[in-house]
């Protein structure tokens, strides 16, 4: 397990210094290897329920985590960034995901009498489980489909972890480093990276 | 940069820089024609701008909110527009077959949908020059449609992982294929006025920009000719007003430059914004609309793909995504739907697949990472087929504002049962080449792509926003040309078509323009 994680931590290593990146791909994997800071959008509460909820939406153990997704959440909204589109039906990100976020408390109160994090793993996964086929209990969906919100947040925070370097590393992928292009691209070849 | 005074009067300012603003702006100013063309975003510069890295590249997909409602409310994301100099060119993979000769008489072969106000033949001659100015990669003689009159220029791109399964797959089944053709240069290219461009790569990253310019995106084709024959392209310029004078022509475009309103005078616009921004800007101004079709028919074509498992390695990030292609179920036979549709293999970078996984599949925690760690080992195969023209499904402009303080559109898209019913016909069939090609595992993700209709084309003011050639019935020296006037959807990728409207409405305007003159 140790080496498991040393191995792809080389990998990474290897990866981001070799000539076969870009100069500009270099310098963004490397911006977002390096990422660092505080949330400046949730409070303290909320961000710490935020991030419980992102680690349990990519199965990533909150004490190895290989990827702070709730920052970069944080960060979006904090810029009032948008993605270019909403569903209609939802009201606008800064708004949409703080209601969502204090529904899953209502929703932890309402199931378990307890906030969201005091929960266990198990009642956690129930939860937003259920909010994901839009069957909640408690008040406080008027103004935002719980459904909609899962599927928002879910989709952003897979994005926000699979662009991650190390987790890119770790399921294989290498087309990062395209900086001299690809040779071997039929059925079953590899180029010398892609047998790291 | 900008290189004319405001207060001189310009031939024609065009709107947006994509596959219908860049043809023309080339083409109007090879004629010698005054002209400045208004980008939204930014120029980019791809070698040193462009990382090869999705969620960095989204700075190319259009980021003004737009709100999507109805039944099968679009996930716009990666289906957006673009953004900068290119437009919607820098996120297309340049998967460029014709559209077929029926494809243009819809409702006469069917009842249903509509005619376009041309025909095929009137479109050819520009698919012949488009295809040799682009060079385009593809296989001659092609082995569906018309009798070509022009080669392809180039041979195809290399078959990549993806492309040999389906090929497999397909074979079985007496499903025809072939290399597929492809706005991607197998080979180096020269061309007067733009310089040699470099063969691709295969670094498989087209829907997120490329970096090396062998993808033919009008900001390393169009443009760089425009450029060279003295037109002016004004970046960071978001159009705001269209401004008519006594008689009801546009005299004056005005636009937003860091928040500065800014206004050129003109003798011409041509309105090259897309499906959206096109019926958006002219919604704002209240023009053009005397036919009360601008932003409806709205349309977004049945793109259902089918992911499989394999044992195989396919390094599904390697190879033009696209490199084979079928057109068997262009007109398929025995079937419940109107038109058809087109079959090809398709890749896919890391992030577009997670976004599939979860936004449509669903998966979440240790499903999703199980489902992350077969990325290597899985291909998609994808349909383009009709969709038709709805009532229901339109532009609108919503009460909310975006940054500038200019209202949302609101885009309504619910499929209808011809949809449903040729979306569960191309389940049957990719499922079955799939399984022929050996998947272990199987998925579907329904989504509807390309962004069309909102200004259509048509035989009279009653029906539609523009003539056959793209000029407005109300106003007489505004043109549109961009997907907006797509009379039906056509069962092939839109932009090869966009192009050729586009020059067809240039040389028809110049035809008047310079005898005038």
């Amino acid at each position: 397990m140790e080496n498991d994680k040393e191995k792809l931590r080389e990998k990474v290593e290897i990866i981001l210094n070799s000539d076969y990146l870009t100069v500009p791909t270099r310098q963004v994997l490397k911006e977002r290897q390096n990422k660092r800071g505080e949330p400046q959008f949730f409070d303290a509460d909320i961000f710490h329920l935020l991030s419980v909820v992102c680690n349990l939406l990519l199965d990533q153990d909150p004490d190895e985590e290989m990827v702070n997704i709730a920052l970069a959440i944080d960060e979006r909204l904090y810029r009032n960034g948008s993605n270019g589109w909403r569903y209609d039906e939802q009201p606008p990100d800064p708004v949409a995901y703080p209601l969502g976020l204090e529904g899953l408390n209502a929703e932890a109160e309402s199931a378990f009498g307890n906030s969201f994090t005091t929960l266990s793993k198990e009642q956690q996964v129930l939860i937003l489980a259920n909010v994901q086929k839009g069957e909640t209990k408690s008040t406080g969906w008027e103004k935002v489909n719980p459904k909609l919100f899962f599927e928002d947040l879910l989709t952003e925070s897979a994005e926000i972890f699979f662009s991650h370097p190390t987790v890119q590393a770790q399921i294989g992928y290498v087309g990062m480093a395209d900086a001299r292009g690809w040779t071997k691209i039929k059925l079953n070849q590899s180029e010398k990276l892609e047998r790291l | 940069m900008q290189k004319k005074s405001n207060s001189k009067v310009v031939d024609a300012v065009v709107i947006g820089t994509g596959a219908g603003g860049a043809p023309i702006l080339a083409r109007l100013a090879k004629a010698g024609l005054t002209v400045i063309a208004l980008e939204a975003g930014k120029s980019w510069n791809p070698q040193t701008d462009f990382a090869t890295d999705e969620r960095e590249q989204r700075k190319l997909i259009w980021n003004y909110e737009r709100l999507s409602a109805g039944k099968d409310a679009l996930s716009f994301g990666r289906n957006n527009s673009g953004i900068g100099v290119g437009g919607s060119t820098l996120l297309y993979t340049g998967f460029t077959p014709r559209p077929h000769p029926e494809d243009f008489t819809l409702f006469s072969d069917f009842g249903v949908g509509k005619d376009w106000p041309f025909r095929y033949k009137d479109l050819e001659p520009y698919f012949d020059e488009l295809e040799i100015f682009l060079g385009v990669s593809g296989p001659s003689p092609y082995p569906w449609g018309p009798k070509r009159k022009v080669d392809y220029p180039l041979p195809p791109n290399p078959i990549n992982g993806a492309a040999q399964l389906m090929e497999k797959g397909s074979k079985e089944l007496n499903i025809k294929t072939s290399p597929a053709p492809n706005a991607i240069l197998s080979k180096p290219y020269h061309q007067e006025d733009i310089g040699e461009r470099q063969a691709c790569t295969n670094r498989g990253f087209c829907e997120a920009g490329c970096s090396t310019g062998a993808k033919s995106s009008t900001d390393v084709t169009f443009i760089p000719q425009a450029l060279a024959f003295g037109a002016e392209i004004r970046t960071e310029c978001f159009v705001t007003k269209l401004k008519t004078n006594a008689i009801g022509q546009i005299e004056a475009v005005t636009y937003l430059k860091n928040h500065v309103e800014q206004t050129i005078q003109c003798k011409n616009v041509f309105l090259c914004a897309g499906a959206i921004e096109t019926p958006r800007l002219l919604l704002m101004n209240n023009l053009a609309n005397s036919s009360g079709q601008v932003g409806r028919n709205f349309m977004a074509h049945v793109s259902l793909q089918v992911w499989g498992e394999f044992d195989d390695l396919v390094h599904p990030y390697k190879g033009v995504p696209a490199t084979l292609i079928s057109e068997d179920m262009r007109r398929p036979k025995d079937v419940d739907f109107a038109s058809g549709y087109i079959l090809q293999p398709i890749g896919v970078m890391p992030v577009t697949y997670a976004s599939s996984l979860s936004r449509s599949m669903g998966l979440w925690g240790k499903d999703l990472r199980i489902g992350m760690a077969n990325y290597n080992h899985v291909a998609g195969i994808n349909i383009h087929g009709e969709c038709l023209p709805y009532e229901h499904n339109y532009v609108e402009l919503s009460e909310e504002k975006d940054q500038m303080g200019l209202p949302k559109p609101r885009i309504y898209f619910t499929n209808g049962e011809n949809e449903t019913r040729m979306e569960a016909h191309g389940e049957k069939v990719m499922t079955n080449i799939w399984r022929n090609a050996g998947a272990k595992k199987m998925f579907k993700v329904a989504r509807n792509s390309h962004l069309l209709g909102t200004c259509r084309m048509g035989a009279n003011a009653s029906e539609a926003v523009v003539d056959s050639y793209g000029k407005s019935f109300d106003i007489q020296n505004l043109y549109i040309a961009d997907n907006s006037v797509f009379a039906s959807s056509l069962t092939v990728n839109p932009t090869l078509t966009t192009m050729a409207l586009a020059l067809r409405t240039a040389d028809a305007f110049l035809k008047n323009y310079v005898s005038k003159k």
